[in-house]
């Protein structure tokens, strides 16, 4: 009962995806925040503590990439676990991510299943610490 | 021709009387001379069409003809047209001596006549024949390297017209490496006319684009004898600058000393502007297929997932009906998204950034988890999937993931397209490679549509016509991995019999891997 209750913070610059995917995992027992820009990520991340950041990497103001390194560059957001969410499938810019600190991705589009086991992961690893 | 002034040179006597040829021939037997001797006119005619003589002594009064004719016909024939005549008269043939001379004899003489005047007429005749023969031989010799001399200047005409159409341009420089020669193309490509750089050297051409030790090496390399060839930049007249792939090679005297460099420059301005359009419009191409996949996938990922959700009825109940519709949208965005992920493999297989993850894999295990995840596939549509596996296939080196693909292709085309019967998957080792066939009982592929099947894009219609989802890259993919492997994928088919596509692994290519290793 304990993992049902986490707290997701889901940043992604589009309504449709964030309805969506937000509603999908209020269905699946979360709680979810959403945030509409990397700026608006990190302000939310500080004030409400999720336990888990789905991090869209292509966004305006502040991409996802800065966004991570602001989070990891932060005392109260730096262990919080971050999943990238990115429509490039291509190596480097994952491989960019996992470096700039990012716990795991998903490539869009994604399956639902695929998500809540990298969720219930990120979740798992910040019980461990 | 040459060979007649080694002869003798020859008089001939014509006399219709032995007696008076012997008497003849007697008084002139001091001469270094040979004797020719006719008895009638007839005898003449046919001895000189044949031989050249350098004087005849002919007799007025010949038996079957007068002399007079002999002379006559002389000056009409080619042969010894010029050849000096003696006539010979009685005492009182003054009227005829005259007339022989009209005719074109040379002397005459009364018979019986002063031996010493006929010698010594003779004499003179042979002498100026000898001098006549010796100037022809100077003649010939001289039309003969007349005739040499033309034609080596027609060679050298054809050489330098040759190097003048040359496209390429073309500089001929001295030893110290002052221009003295260029062709037409030298002046197209740089713009400098032949007066303006002739006595010049090739640096007013220098770009400024390469350095000092680029310029002494290529000194070094022609002054040791051998061709200096390179890409280079250099400077038009005008200013602007070019991209040129040049040869310089020395060009040897007599004495085999350099004295002499000749430069061939081709221009390669247009080649490197479009090897630079080709380059701009794949890096455009591989941009837009990234950049209109990401603005695919995102949307994608929204349609899915609603549809996803609203199907596990969290949001309320649904019918039969709005299930079966939403069904057919989940599957659509399940094939839209094989589709985008498929066009961003096959671009980065092109373009030569997927990277290989070259490992030691045992392909009969690869096969029968394939064969696995493909069951309810099978099952749905009823046919029977058969595993005949060669067991002692070697471990060998490929990409897993790869590999899978390429197998989850062939097999979901032959499932696609069968409608009943079966889907084989065969392994075996032959010739160093382990080879994997696929064989369908379906419709069957025609002979001219077999080389396509491999094509991007290339989607064959079913021999009813009708078309079946998919990509149209799928197979194009598998080739492009297969390539990747060193390994070769391709298909045999029978109309209404089914058809195999078969890709072989190579073997040996694991035993260097391991060495390398």
């Amino acid at each position: 009962m304990k993992v049902k209750t986490a707290k997701i913070l889901l940043a992604d610059d589009e309504p449709d995806m964030t309805r969506v995917i937000g509603r999908s995992l209020e269905v699946s027992g979360y709680e979810v925040i959403i945030a509409n820009d990397g700026a608006e990520c990190i302000s939310k991340a500080q004030c409400e503590q999720p336990d888990v950041i789905l991090l869209d990497n292509v966004m305006p103001n502040m991409d996802g990439l800065t966004a991570l390194e602001k989070l990891r560059s932060s005392k109260r957001t730096e262990d919080i676990p971050v999943i990238i969410v990115t429509a490039l499938a291509d190596e480097e810019s994952i491989a960019k991510a996992i470096n700039g600190g990012a716990d795991s991705y998903v490539v869009k589009p994604f399956d639902y299943e695929m998500l809540l086991a990298r969720i219930a992961m990120a979740l798992e690893s910040r019980l461990a610490w | 021709m040459t060979g007649v002034i080694d002869k003798k040179p020859e008089v001939l006597i014509v006399d219709g009387n032995p007696e008076n040829l012997s008497a003849v021939q007697e008084i002139l037997r001091g001469l270094d001379v040979e004797f020719a001797r006719a008895m009638s006119g007839q005898e003449a005619f046919g001895l000189v069409s044949e031989h050249d003589y350098a004087a005849a002594v002919i007799s007025a009064e010949l038996p079957d003809m007068d002399g007079l004719k002999v002379v006559e016909w002389l000056g009409k024939g080619e042969r010894n047209r010029f050849l000096p005549v003696i006539l010979v008269c009685k005492r009182d043939g003054k009227r005829k001596a005259v007339r022989a001379m009209k005719k074109g004899a040379y002397d005459f003489m009364a018979w019986p006549t002063t031996a010493e005047m006929l010698r010594g007429k003779i004499r003179f005749l042979v002498e100026l024949y000898m001098q006549r023969k010796a100037a022809e031989k100077h003649v010939l010799k001289l039309s003969e390297s007349m005739n040499k001399l033309s034609k080596s200047h027609v060679s050298l005409q054809i050489q330098t017209n040759a190097l003048e159409a040359v496209d390429d341009a073309i500089m001929i420089t001295d030893h110290r490496g002052v221009i003295v020669w260029v062709n037409a193309a030298f002046e197209r490509l740089t713009g400098y006319e032949p007066g303006e750089v002739i006595g010049s050297t090739p640096r007013i051409l220098q770009s400024g684009q390469h350095d000092a030790r680029f310029y002494s090496h290529m000194w070094q390399t022609i002054r040791s004898g051998k061709v200096w060839r390179h890409e280079m930049v250099d400077r038009r007249k005008n200013g602007s600058f070019f991209t040129m792939e040049t040869a310089i090679s020395p060009i040897c005297d007599g004495r085999g000393e350099i004295s002499h460099f000749v430069s061939v420059t081709h221009d390669l301005t247009e080649r490197k502007q479009l090897e630079k359009a080709r380059e701009e419009a794949i890096a455009a191409r591989t941009q837009f297929i990234a950049m209109a996949s990401h603005e695919v996938r995102t949307p994608l990922t929204a349609i899915k997932e609603g549809i996803r959700l609203v199907l596990t009825e969290a949001t309320g109940p649904l019918n039969d009906d709005q299930k079966e519709l939403l069904e057919i949208a989940r599957r659509n965005s399940e094939r839209l998204s094989r589709l985008i992920n498929d066009l961003l493999d096959f671009q980065k297989l092109k373009s030569g950034k997927m990277e290989f993850d070259m490992h030691q894999n045992n392909i009969n295990e690869v096969v029968l988890e394939i064969a696995e995840t493909m069951m309810p596939l099978v099952n749905e549509k009823g046919l029977h999937l058969v595993t005949d596996l060669d067991t002692t296939a070697p471990i060998v080196a490929f990409d897993k993931d790869r590999i899978q693909q390429v197998l989850t292709n062939v097999i979901s085309n032959g499932i696609k397209f069968t409608k009943e019967g079966s889907v084989t998957i065969r392994t075996s080792c032959r010739d160093n490679t382990v080879q994997v066939s696929v064989q369908d009982t379906g419709p069957g592929i025609r002979g001219e549509d077999l080389p396509k099947l491999f094509h991007e894009f290339e989607q064959l219609a079913a021999p009813n016509g009708s078309k079946m989802g998919g990509s149209g890259l799928g197979l194009a993919i598998s080739r492009q991995i297969m390539k990747k492997h060193n390994a070769k994928i391709w298909a045999e088919s029978k109309l209404g019999k089914g058809t195999v596509v078969h890709f072989v692994l190579p073997i040996r290519e694991r035993r260097r891997k391991l060495r390398e290793e």
